[in-house]
């Protein structure tokens, strides 16, 4: 738990204990933010330097529609900014001693909690696609599942093969348990038999 | 009869933003993973939005529409 005292999830059971919590990489937070900051530079730029170069069109009797213009589009890159901000901050996976938690941010009106226990787990892969991903070390991490539950997907996380390392050992010690689990219910049951 | 119809338009834009902003408050009151975040995103949203939205709303009050409307027009 050490590390992660600061974060608190509804749903955790009473002696389960947080391994892991991942966001994206922060580059997919700088791509998104790549063009509003452009835009914000350059509505910054016309308001200051904008009435000197350009008197007729941003300075005189334009200057009050100039700005009301500058303020409207500073408003709505802020909103949007934060829209981003939460699609990426409320997106996060969760590893735990007992499962692995996927609570997907969608922008503002879509959300969805999912969860996977590790016996369910089969199969562990790691994708890193791209220039940038394999000098950046980051990625996806699927985790394939018995049945009808869907894959859970890691995306762009950072540091994917050791996030995968972590999982496989996770489910490593899960099976370990449920083998102790069943022996001792066997040898339970044998005593009771022989008594 | 168009400055009255940019006057509505103006306020459904400004009342939509103002919509998203709740939202955006919303999720950051109740589904912050930690308290510190939560106030200091609340804080820092708030005081912004809140600076950006009055002063919006004070340079539309300002602005000449019926010059802006006129030189538009002819």
């Amino acid at each position: 738990m050490d590390g992660f005292s600061k974060y608190h999830f509804k749903d955790l059971e009473e002696n389960e204990q947080i391994i892991k919590v991942l966001h994206r990489n922060w580059f997919y937070l700088f791509e998104q933010f790549f063009w509003i900051l452009v835009i914000s530079i350059v509505i910054f730029l016309s308001v200051v330097l904008g009435p000197a170069y350009f008197p007729n069109l941003l300075g005189g009797e334009f200057r009050p529609t100039a700005l009301f213009l500058e303020n409207f589009f500073m408003l709505a890159i802020w909103i949007f900014s934060f829209i981003i901000w939460i699609d990426y901050y409320y997106d996060i996976w969760i590893i735990t001693d007992q499962r692995i938690i996927n609570i997907e941010q969608r922008g503002l009106f879509a959300r969805k909690v999912s969860e996977m226990t590790f016996d369910k787990m089969q199969d562990i892969s790691v994708q890193v696609d791209g220039f940038l991903p394999t000098m950046l070390n980051f990625g996806d991490v699927r985790v394939q599942t018995a049945g009808e539950i869907e894959d859970f997907i890691f995306r762009t996380i950072s540091d994917p093969y050791h996030i995968k390392n972590i999982i496989v050992e996770m489910h490593k010690k899960d099976e370990l348990n449920s083998t102790e689990r069943l022996g001792d219910m066997i040898k339970e049951k044998m005593g009771q038999g022989s008594e | 009869m168009l400055i009255p119809l940019v006057q509505i338009l103006y306020f459904i834009v400004l009342g939509m933003m103002a919509l998203l902003s709740i939202f955006i408050v919303y999720h950051i009151i109740f589904y912050s993973y930690s308290t510190f975040s939560k106030l200091v995103t609340l804080a820092l949203f708030i005081s912004v939005a809140g600076v950006l939205f009055l002063t919006n709303f004070l340079l539309f009050t300002q602005l000449p529409l019926e010059d802006i409307f006129s030189k538009v027009m002819y």
